[in-house]
């Protein structure tokens, strides 16, 4: 089951959070949150091919740039990636993975 | 108040590399005698130890106390120190403290690691422990991580791999002439560009070993110093800083502010510029965090850190030495022991005792920058002459 990302966003200072905080860099603990509808760009990408236990190679991983923030992700086996692709982000099983958007 | 001032008096390392049939204790042990004979039999009043991850290497808890009482220590101030992979300087950040406050007048800091006898893939799994679970369900290391950095740098910049050939060239060089390194072997761009790819753009020869070892450095307040060496190594400047934990809340990938930051602080404290400092060792777990930690130490502007290797600034005999031990790539990495290995090689550097790899002239300042996971929590030091 997909669904879109959940972020934290501080009350306070605005800024988002993907995984979750207790508390701000600007000290607040007061955060609402936000389900993550933009579309974003990879800005950096690599194709691990020694990956850690569990994992099978080639273990594809990017960062992807949404605006209001950066996430960590996945990238499925058939995707081949470029910098600059336009993805969206869904999460499964507590993992985003980014997948690029025709 | 007038702040005491503390210098190294003594250091040991056992060499780097594969010790199969020795334990963690029995490198501490020997890393620890070494500093005490260097040190002329002086009896610390306390010891620090710093070792990441006993508990999943050898199943021991408590190692600084099992340490002390192998080295015969009673009444003395013990304690482990741990920030992963800067858990080294992190123990020098304590015992300097603890020195400067009064509480006690020398210490003891040791680190080490032994990790030779797990897989290659319980190491990576060992390592993986230190990042967020989010981080870890990606399947994310520290190794790719490097990747990630590499790509965005080589994209921003528009460079290739052939700056991170040459660090890698470069600090096997120095491990070539550093008889503790774990690899003592030169390498060619030949070498380099063969080597398997392991996260891409970076391959093998990016990336440090997987080591055992452990060094030892004795400090002490300089007025009772002077009784143990003719050539103390002060150390003006410490302080620590942390970036993010979780990487990808960071605005700027090639800034690691935790680098930036204990610097710019070790720096004010020992009142000492940049242009001062004519020798550093630092965190190249993979080629390219030795051009991005350059960059943020501020030693480089942003973008032109990759040339340092290429023009031949950063060799032993160049106009600003780094890494001349052979840094992590090539002396190696035990992780508790490198942060601590690091003020060995500059305490060896400045008193002229680096052999082969001794630098043309001796610096009125060096420093270190010790680094816990991917740019997390950093410890830097300053170094300067003492007599």
């Amino acid at each position: 089951m997909e669904r879109k990302p959940v972020l934290q966003v501080c009350r306070a200072c605005g800024k988002a959070y993907y995984p979750r905080k207790a508390r701000c860099y600007c000290g607040s603990t007061e955060f609402e949150e936000r389900v993550l509808e933009a579309k974003g760009r990879i800005v950096t990408f690599t194709i691990i091919h020694v990956p850690p236990a569990g994992f099978q190679p080639p273990l594809k991983v990017a960062i992807a740039d949404f605006g209001v923030v950066k996430i960590l992700g996945r990238l499925e086996e058939g995707y081949e990636p470029g910098l600059g692709d336009q993805v969206e982000a869904l999460e499964r099983d507590g993992v985003v993975f980014l997948k690029p958007v025709s | 108040m007038k702040r005491r001032r503390i210098a190294i008096v003594g250091v040991g390392m056992t060499r780097f590399g594969k010790h199969r049939d020795r334990s963690l204790m029995d490198l501490l042990v020997e890393a620890s005698m070494e500093a005490i004979r260097d040190s002329r039999g002086a009896e610390p009043d306390s010891l620090f130890v710093s070792v990441m991850a006993s508990e999943l290497y050898e199943n021991i808890t408590g190692p600084a106390n099992t340490l002390a009482g192998l080295l015969g220590f009673r009444d003395k101030v013990v304690m482990r120190v741990e920030n992963t992979s800067g858990s080294g300087g992190a123990a020098i950040f304590a015992a300097w403290t603890a020195i400067a406050s009064g509480v006690v007048d020398s210490a003891l800091v040791v680190g080490g690691e032994k990790m030779t006898h797990k897989s290659t893939a319980e190491n990576a799994a060992i390592i993986a422990t230190l990042v967020s679970d989010y981080e870890r369900s990606t399947g994310i290391t520290l190794p790719s991580y490097a990747a990630l950095m590499a790509r965005y740098y080589m994209s921003k910049y528009g460079i290739d791999t052939e700056p991170l050939a040459h660090v890698a060239v470069k600090n096997h060089l120095h491990g070539s002439m550093n008889p503790k390194a774990h690899f003592q072997k030169r390498i060619t761009l030949e070498d380099y560009y063969n080597s398997r790819v392991v996260a891409e753009p970076l391959r093998v020869m990016d990336y440090t070993p997987i080591s055992d070892g452990a060094a030892a450095v004795m400090l002490m307040e300089l007025d009772k110093a002077l009784s143990y060496t003719d050539k103390p190594v002060l150390i003006t400047g410490i302080s620590g800083a942390t970036d993010t934990h979780v990487v990808h809340e960071r605005s700027d990938l090639l800034d690691i502010m935790a680098v930036r930051r204990s610097t710019e602080k070790a720096l004010a404290m020992a009142g000492r510029n940049r242009t001062d400092v004519g020798l550093v060792e630092l965190h190249d777990m993979a080629t390219i965090l030795e051009i991005v930690e350059l960059e943020s130490m501020g030693f480089y502007k942003p973008g032109e850190g990759w040339r340092a290797a290429v023009e031949g600034e950063t060799r032993y005999d160049g106009s600003f030495p780094v890494n001349t031990s052979g840094g992590l790539k090539s002396k190696g990495h035990p992780i508790g022991a490198t942060g601590v290995a690091q003020a060995y090689e500059i305490a060896l550097q400045l008193r002229g005792l680096a052999g082969e790899r001794q630098v043309r002239e001796i610096p009125d300042a060096a420093m270190s920058m010790s680094m816990g996971g991917f740019g997390n929590n950093a410890y830097t030091i300053v170094y300067e002459p003492g007599w």
